[in-house]
């Protein structure tokens, strides 16, 4: 259709031409959309993907600090062993100073009860008990301890055990 | 996107899970934060529908006093037996097989792993064995595999994958000797390595020669050492006996980096000292290191190899750490021992970055030869390709008739150990009588030419048309990287075949008997 300079558009041209501008502006917004969608998942995938990795650089973090300690722990608390088998009270004392060193970085002795947890104890030696059903801690051989809940060495307990017929 | 199939080195102490990703090999840690897990299984309980309830790793090795009869330990060194005698009795009355134990580890093992890969994605593995098991113990080892309903796509040998970790590792190249002390067993293995190509070449070990012979060395010394200071040691006191063993493993890691150890013992209120040089430990380990120093030539003499032919040296195991082992192994090869790989978890980490190279998909994975690209990583930025082939670890042979003396049976090797496999070998043999008809084979195990030294592992009796006496016959023997046998036997008068078969596994389960253990150990908890 020719048009002069003075000329306008009918309404159904105006009509038809800005139905095309809309239906233009509608699929532009929706491809703008469609981007939003795709970035907003990758954005939720790559923070899922920072806490796995955060957590893992935790979890690392943590074993190589376990990793570094626990050989000088494991030879102090041998240390500590010995303190306990002089009963006097500066050896006691010198214990006790060790241990609270210790305690305030961690360190904890396994509490030991009657009932047997093979997560922190470890039986070395045991005794038949025909009064008893189930197996029950009777001593202690050698104290246990963890560290931040990790067991650094099991208490070393003495059971009784039911005798099976 | 590929499944990720892992790398597990099942031993017979300790074993270990890794995972190859983001160019490395990692060793995934157990519930309790460890590298290794014991191989060892306790059974507490039945539950209320009748199933084992267990615990595996170090809660069960905690528990083993409180009722011995429920321990199961070392039940590697059971795998490939059959029979009452190698199965264990659990407290519900389920009879388990040494296969069905290893499950349960297994099972354990994959299952703490999963903390960090996520919940049920340890499917695919490869495992290790030592170099030196033979057909039965490869194939229970598969067996335990698939009755913890795992996929094994390869057994492989723990020397290999030890090698593997340093072949990818820096990409070197030449005749390789491993040497592997671990805490109770000694392995060597000798192999090409070229570019990615890992050619088995030999094997030797021993069974019984560890770490813990050495702690037995440095508990002798500081016993006498108390003994000499007047102290008596009551070896019912097991505080102090705990005390001496835990001190004495700790003396002997310390004499690795330092000269002396100082280990000190209260006992009875007295104090008592004790000095271990590196010197004396060294002479009181002069035997266990002469063992393996023979056992090295055996291996070495066996191809004719000298130590100008191993162009690198690789030192596997923890107790390879001690500075005797670098001592002796450079004044013997006039080489230098470098420590390359980490010695503990070589062989996991090894068999991680092997099965990184295999997919679940691929109509190779389980064949003789794999010949697969991999990307050997970022550091190196060559693609690959990962061959692996393997020995023989025993002699296969046939029982004939010795030719001057009917009356007396002889071992004829036909195959002999240390062959690289896939192989194919055969020997004529003669008939003995005429008009002879039938020909028995009896498929032996071991290398003596005495029967009375060899196993059979299996047996067939061909028919075969009346010839005179001396008339030929070919025994074929081909053997897959499986290790399985398969047998034809060629009448050479008229090159035809008589017959084949496979070798009989009677010390291996039967399909059904691994379908019930699947059974058995699914419902079984592990703790």
């Amino acid at each position: 259709m020719d048009l002069d300079n003075n000329a306008v558009l009918s309404d159904a041209d105006l009509a038809s031409e800005q139905g095309n501008e809309t239906a233009k502006v509608l699929q532009e917004l929706g491809e703008i959309r469609e981007e939003l969608f795709i970035l907003k998942d990758l954005f939720v995938r790559r923070l899922h993907d920072d806490k796995q990795k955060s957590q893992m650089i935790h979890t690392l973090d943590e074993g190589a600090r376990f990793a570094f300690i626990e050989p000088f722990l494991t030879d102090l608390i041998l240390v500590l062993d010995r303190l306990e088998k002089k009963d006097d009270d500066f050896a006691r004392s010198v214990y006790e100073e060790i241990y609270d060193i210790l305690h305030r970085r961690g360190v904890e002795r396994i509490n030991v009860t009657e009932g047997f947890n093979p997560a922190l104890y470890n039986a070395v030696k045991s005794n038949d008990n025909p009064e008893i059903a189930s197996v029950a801690v009777t001593g202690i051989v050698r104290n246990g301890y963890t560290l931040s809940g990790r067991v650094i060495r099991a208490a070393e307990v003495i059971v009784d055990r039911p005798v099976t017929k | 996107m590929a499944e990720k199939i892992f790398g597990i080195d099942l031993g017979t102490t300790n074993s270990a899970i890794a995972v190859f990703e983001n160019d490395e090999a990692r060793i995934l840690k157990n519930i309790d934060g460890d590298e290794i897990t014991p191989s060892v299984v306790f059974f507490t309980g039945v539950d209320s529908d009748g199933n084992d309830e267990s615990l595996v790793g170090i809660q069960a090795k905690n528990s083993a006093a409180t009722a011995p009869d429920n321990i199961v330990q070392f039940v590697k060194r059971l795998m490939g037996n059959q029979g009452d005698a190698y199965n264990f009795k659990a407290p519900s009355g389920k009879e388990y097989t040494p296969e069905m134990i290893s499950a349960l580890i297994l099972r354990k093992v994959c299952k703490d792993a999963e903390q960090y890969v996520g919940d049920g994605s340890v499917k695919n593995v490869v495992i290790t064995v030592p170099a030196y098991f033979d057909d039965a113990r490869r194939i229970a080892t598969k067996q335990a595999g698939k009755i913890a309903g795992l996929n094994v796509l390869r057994v492989i040998n723990e020397p290999t994958a030890a090698a593997i970790a340093f072949g990818l590792d820096t990409n070197e190249s030449g005749k390789v000797l491993v040497y592997d002390l671990g805490g109770g067993t000694f392995d060597v293995t000798i192999m090409d390595i070229n570019g990615g190509n890992f050619d088995v070449i030999a094997t030797g070990g021993d069974s019984q020669l560890g770490g813990i012979n050495f702690d037995q060395k440095i508990i002798s010394i500081i016993l006498r050492q108390l003994q000499e200071q007047g102290c008596t040691v009551d070896d019912e006191d097991d505080a102090l006996m705990a005390d001496i063993r835990e001190k004495a493993e700790k003396t002997k890691l310390q004499l690795s980096n330092v000269e002396t150890a100082r280990p000190v013992f209260t006992i009875n209120g007295s104090t008592y000292r004790i000095e271990i040089t590196r010197e004396t430990f060294e002479k009181e380990s002069e035997t266990l290191m002469q063992r393996t120093q023979l056992l090295l030539e055996d291996v070495l003499n066996e191809k004719n190899l000298g130590w100008s032919d191993i162009n690198h040296l690789l030192v596997v195991g923890g107790s390879t750490r001690m500075p005797m082992v670098k001592k002796l192994l450079e004044r013997i090869s006039g080489k230098e021992v470098t420590y390359k790989v980490d010695p503990d978890t070589a062989v996991a980490q090894g068999a991680a970055i092997f099965a990184s190279t295999l997919t679940t998909d691929s109509p190779d994975a389980d064949a003789g030869m794999i010949n697969l690209d991999v990307t050997a990583g970022e550091r190196s930025g060559v693609t690959a390709s990962l061959v692996i082939s393997d020995v023989t670890s025993q002699s296969l042979g046939v029982i004939t008739v010795d030719p001057n003396d009917h009356s007396r049976k002889i071992n004829t090797v036909i195959i002999p150990h240390n062959t690289k496999i896939p192989t194919k070998k055969s020997e004529v043999v003669y008939t003995v009588y005429d008009n002879q008809t039938e020909i028995k084979v009896e498929v032996t195990e071991g290398n003596d030419a005495d029967v009375e030294y060899v196993r059979v592992i299996g047996s067939s009796i061909l028919s075969m048309p009346p010839y005179p006496k001396d008339s030929p016959v070919e025994i074929i023997y081909a053997y897959d990287p499986d290790q399985t046998i398969y047998i034809e036997v060629i009448d050479k008068v008229t090159n035809s075949s008589l017959g084949t078969f496979e070798i009989d596994r009677a010390s291996n389960l039967s399909d059904e008997e691994v379908k019930n253990a699947m059974g058995v150990v699914k419902h079984a908890t592990v703790d």
